[in-house]
């Protein structure tokens, strides 16, 4: 536990400035879209939902090609394999600290944007995030030792795996006929799930990539 | 069994007496099932002639969706015995099942013009076929991303396990979000909704699918072992030249 926290302190302190990069662009399409549908208000009310929902897993899948593309090239990653560190707490801390600096940030903006009216929209924001980073971390490691710095390929092998979580997350912030609490189970489970797949299947891909 | 298969030589001898029988029957099979389909066969009493779409659309979606599970099975043999040609059958085996799946949407598509009047939904069955056809590419493009094929092959089969753990659960979740296409009327427990008439040319061109994709198979197969062996015999050989060059 301790050595989680450690690792999740220091990529949280050490790193580069490129979350702030993808939110202001995430920003910068809110913006846009708001201009664009000021005409038309129902619009913008009517496509919000869609939007958070749609802009995050852009942004999110997009991002995702930094994950250990850092540490995989300053050779962190290698040192950490050489020490006999765990790959599986290295790997935990990255997702989390990961979403520490995307998902909630995100969920905040889609908070503010709807004034805090809709926690379904905001819980779902934040819940697909981290599943979203957890599923996408096995092709993030995967993709380590491609020819070029392949970010292009990415958002297609996420996208089959985000689309479950996405599907829930929007019926949970459209659909006001169903209980909060069935959206929540589901989310819950589909969230287990793919963490546990992701615990098992990242180290395994980090190491394929190292050898 | 599975330590025998993973040795190229008896694999190898078994696939040159399994190619010819299979390419016959495949052949005689789709002959039949053309010839019952889209002549003897009823048309539907809703949808007319153009039910006879099916008899390719079905099968090439069936073989989707077994070519997948086949891979992801060959992948895990290769992860627990260690033998690399699972990975070289996983990945001689991918693109038939991407072109099931690409056949599948587009039949789909050309079927659906003059049944629901239009060429896509984003109905269930349909996305979920897209995303499966998506899942192929993905594999496809990660296996071929890689300096050192053997990287990729293994990198590929880490995604098509993760990926075939997926597959139900997109399958349910996009059923569950919506749903258009009429209800599977042949794999279901109750008996099957569809007559006989238009069920048997329907499994005849299944076998003629699942065997053509078999010879395919074999043949690609084939190929990609005489690459490796000829990349050995090219080291073999520059191996050779530089000890001349030293002596």
């Amino acid at each position: 536990m301790g050595n989680l926290l450690t690792q999740m302190y220091c990529e949280l302190k050490y790193t580069s400035q490129w979350a702030l990069h993808v939110l202001l662009v995430f920003l910068s399409l809110m913006v846009a879209f708001g201009v664009l549908s000021s005409k038309n208000p129902a619009l913008w009310q009517a496509f919000l939902p869609m939007l958070l929902m749609g802009l995050s897993y852009g942004m999110t899948s997009l991002s995702l090609g930094h994950l250990f593309r850092d540490d995989w090239e300053d050779g962190t990653l290698e040192w950490l394999m050489s020490e006999g560190k765990s790959l599986e707490v290295y790997g935990f801390a990255k997702i989390l600290a990961h979403w520490m600096r995307l998902g909630i940030p995100l969920a905040i903006i889609a908070g503010v944007v709807t004034g805090f009216t809709s926690f379904p929209l905001i819980f779902g924001v934040a819940i697909t995030t981290l599943t979203l980073i957890f599923l996408g971390a096995i092709p993030s490691a995967l993709c380590l030792n491609t020819k070029a710095n392949n970010s292009i390929l990415l958002p297609l092998l996420i996208l089959p795996f985000g689309i479950p979580m996405m599907v829930v997350s929007m019926a949970a912030a459209t659909d006001p006929t169903v209980g909060i609490y069935s959206y929540l189970a589901l989310q819950g489970g589909l969230f287990l799930m793919s963490a546990a797949l992701s615990l098992i299947a990242c180290p395994f891909a980090l190491r394929l990539a190292l050898r | 069994m599975v330590s025998h298969l993973s040795h190229p030589k008896p694999l190898l001898r078994m696939a040159e007496i399994l190619l010819p029988w299979a390419a016959a029957t495949s052949f005689i099979f789709m002959g039949a099932g053309l010839l019952w389909g889209l002549i003897l066969s009823p048309a539907d009493y809703q949808q007319g002639e153009s039910v006879r779409i099916m008899y390719v659309h079905v099968p090439a979606s069936w073989g989707a969706l077994c070519v997948y599970t086949a891979m992801a099975i060959l992948s895990g043999l290769a992860f627990v015995t260690r033998a690399p040609l699972f990975h070289l059958m996983a990945k001689s085996i991918a693109p038939i099942g991407m072109a099931f799946a690409f056949i599948s949407l587009g039949t789909g598509a050309i079927w659906g013009k003059p049944t629901w009047g239009t060429w896509w939904v984003w109905d269930a069955r349909l996305t979920s076929m897209l995303l499966l056809f998506i899942l192929y590419l993905g594999y496809w493009m990660l296996v071929s991303m890689f300096e050192e094929e053997e990287r990729g092959l293994s990198a590929g089969a880490v995604i098509a396990l993760v990926g075939w753990v997926n597959v139900p659960i997109i399958k349910w979740s996009v059923d569950w979000w919506y749903t258009l296409h009429q209800p599977a009327s042949v794999l279901r427990f109750a008996k099957p909704a569809i007559h006989w008439t238009m069920l048997m040319p329907l499994l005849c061109m299944a076998m003629a699918f699942a065997l053509y994709g078999l010879v395919v198979a074999i043949i690609r197969f084939r190929t990609e072992l005489t690459k490796r062996k000829v990349r050995a015999f090219q080291i073999r050989d520059w191996i050779v030249q530089q000890e001349k060059e030293a002596a």
